[in-house]
């Protein structure tokens, strides 16, 4: 039974930080059709960010690494994805490859290709005892954390008039410029909501590795990318979900394979994507707006 | 008129030094794979982030087969079943590699058949994944992480043209072929394609196949090249760099891909160099990023915007008067 309890909080944290990050990822697909693939660089902007800031007090620590990522996340949109905006899809992924690319090797430049540690946040690695069960301190907060921002993101969108704006540009962009909605500054808004999530989840990563290297943000990327094509093709609600569900099938994995087969176990969660892919082309939450009208 | 530009390349590469006829030889290796990679995602219009997975079996593959009996005593204990007791040619077993990474393509088929788009893309994505893994982990023939030893080396400067000029070949057929034209039709408007007849899900299956062969024929000759290699060879760096060159070449055209391979090939060679000059590490990896995301603004459908080179218009108008001459009197 602790067991249980034990790996359910493991998934459920997990699941919440991939959840995250694909809704960065999710949010500016739903918009512009762009699979940010330079989104993992943001993530590792942040995990910079917090090496260098780790002397300073906490508060400041984490604006200072918020603000860094945010801005990072304009200009990313103003210098490099602004030119090719109404270009195909294609050239837009191929665009955002280049630049996690450059990035990465700008980071090498600067901070060397071997990993910094850090201490930041290493106080809530903590973990405290509860009929048995070892709870950490960060588990809690990353699950604690993503809820209130998933629940804050839907008040924004459903609520407040950028995010009408938001999911009418996502609905139909050209309709959405007819109408009077600026263009730019949807995008921007998004590019600084999806940094903002950047850096949240880059501060989780770190806390989690206790170290940032160039390819950090690989890897999260990657799960971003899956968890919201199999949610739906940029539809939030399915990004969380598959968020979640990517979670708990890793962990489930983890836990459930014989000892031989461990290292295997990416290659299981990939022909679980495989298949959900193939059952459900259109994603576990579809949107109807992006389905063929024929 | 695509296939002398690369004997011209070829001629020019073999006048130069030895280590830059290493690097010319990877070009062609390169452009094999572009090719490939572009018999489906440019004649399909689905993108594909998997086709290193082919490569990648195709090179381990054809790797252990072409291993000499006498390095697979000492490096290879574990091969199961008949494997360490065979040792084939070279060549043979560059078109085995590609035999197996095809089927592995016929695999993904169905599943390929029912998707688009991103879809498509991140289950090519899942695949190559699914390969890594398994090349990472599955050490009695790959030797995981510690990497493949002892591939005899075979590929040369020649036969790296040789093999991308058969490849481009072979591309340039099917895409004039009645299936290459009604895969072209299905990718510019698929839903009219269906209504006209043709079985657009079936097509693309084909067309992943076969382009899973031709890659896993460039990953054998990749393989064979390198002589020793690590699951990492195959896995993010080659697959941003082959398809930016697809990308940068312009995705829709057969010369695209060509023009894309070279430029991006010549270009990096010369950062190299330059970065060598300076001396300053990174320098090349920045600035080719950097170009990439230039030539896409400023060229947003690629180099040569999906057109294909040919001919001057001269020479083809003496060709076509010939054909039609032809014609009449037949």
């Amino acid at each position: 039974m602790e067991r249980a309890v034990q790996l359910l909080i493991d998934a459920m944290s997990l699941g919440a930080l991939y959840s995250l990050l694909a809704l960065g990822i999710a949010l500016l697909f739903g918009i512009m059709n762009l699979i940010n693939f330079a989104y993992g660089e943001l993530l590792m902007i942040g995990g910079y960010a917090l090496v260098l800031l780790a002397a300073t007090a906490v508060p400041l620590m984490l604006l200072g690494t918020f603000v860094v990522v945010v801005i990072a996340a304009l200009l990313m949109d103003r210098i490099a994805f602004k030119p090719v905006r109404s270009a195909d899809p294609t050239t837009l992924l191929i665009t955002s490859f280049a630049l996690s690319y450059l990035l990465q090797n700008v980071a090498i430049m600067v901070f060397g290709s071997l990993p910094r540690t850090t201490g930041a946040g290493s106080g809530l690695n903590h973990s405290f005892d509860i009929g048995g069960v070892a709870i950490s301190r960060l588990d809690l907060t990353v699950i604690g954390v993503s809820t209130v921002l998933i629940a804050g993101l839907v008040v924004l969108i459903r609520r407040t008039s950028i995010g009408i704006q938001m999911r009418a540009a996502a609905e139909d962009f050209e309709m959405a410029r007819l109408l009077g909605v600026n263009a730019d500054r949807v995008i921007a808004v998004t590019f600084a909501i999806a940094g903002l999530l950047a850096g949240v989840a880059g501060f989780f990563l770190v806390a989690r590795s206790g170290s940032v290297s160039p390819e950090f943000g690989v890897s999260a990327v990657l799960i971003a990318f899956i968890a919201t094509i199999v949610g739906g093709l940029g539809s939030l609600p399915g990004a969380v979900l598959a968020g979640f569900s990517l979670g708990i099938v890793t962990v489930a994995f983890q836990e459930l394979l014989p000892d031989g087969l461990v290292p295997y176990r990416d290659a299981f969660v990939f022909v679980i994507v495989l298949l959900t892919l193939v059952m459900r082309p259109q994603g576990l939450l579809p949107q109807r707006a992006r389905m063929a009208r024929v | 008129m695509l296939a002398s530009l690369v004997i011209i390349v070829a001629l020019v590469g073999n006048t130069m030094s030895p280590s830059s006829r290493l690097d010319v030889t990877t070009g062609f290796v390169d452009m094999g794979i572009v090719l490939g990679l572009y018999l489906f995602v440019g004649l399909t219009g689905v993108f594909s982030f998997g086709h290193v997975g082919f490569v990648a079996v195709g090179a381990y593959v054809s790797g252990v087969l072409a291993v000499p009996l006498a390095s697979k005593e000492l490096l290879y204990k574990d091969l199961p079943g008949s494997l360490g007791t065979t040792e084939l040619d070279p060549l043979v077993a560059i078109l085995v590699g590609a035999v197996a990474a095809a089927a592995v393509g016929a695999l993904l088929a169905p599943a390929l058949g029912r998707l688009s788009g991103l879809s498509a893309a991140l289950a090519t994505f899942a695949m190559l994944v699914i390969v890594h893994v398994i090349a990472r982990n599955y050490e009695p023939v790959t030797r995981g992480t510690k990497g493949m030893l002892g591939v005899p080396m075979e590929t040369t400067l020649w036969t790296s043209a040789a093999w991308a000029l058969v490849i481009l070949a072979v591309v340039y057929l099917f895409q004039n072929s009645r299936l290459g034209l009604q895969l072209r039709a299905a990718r510019e408007d698929d839903v009219a394609a269906t209504a006209v007849g043709i079985h657009v899900g079936r097509l693309r299956g084909v067309a992943l196949v076969m382009s899973a062969f031709l890659v896993g024929l460039a990953g054998g000759v990749y393989g064979q090249q390198l002589g020793s290699f690590n699951p990492d060879v195959f896995y993010l760096d080659l697959t941003f760099l082959t398809l930016a060159m697809l990308v940068v070449g312009g995705i829709n055209s057969l010369s695209g891909a060509v023009i894309g391979a070279l430029v991006l090939s010549v270009m990096s060679q010369l950062l190299r160099d330059v970065e060598s000059a300076v001396n300053r590490p990174g320098l090349t990896e920045v600035s080719f990023a950097l170009i990439t995301i230039l030539i896409l603004v400023l060229r947003p459908s690629g180099i040569t915007g999906g057109k294909e080179i040919g001919l001057p218009p001269q020479l083809r108008n003496i060709r076509r008067r010939r054909s039609r001459s032809v014609e009449t009197t037949g």
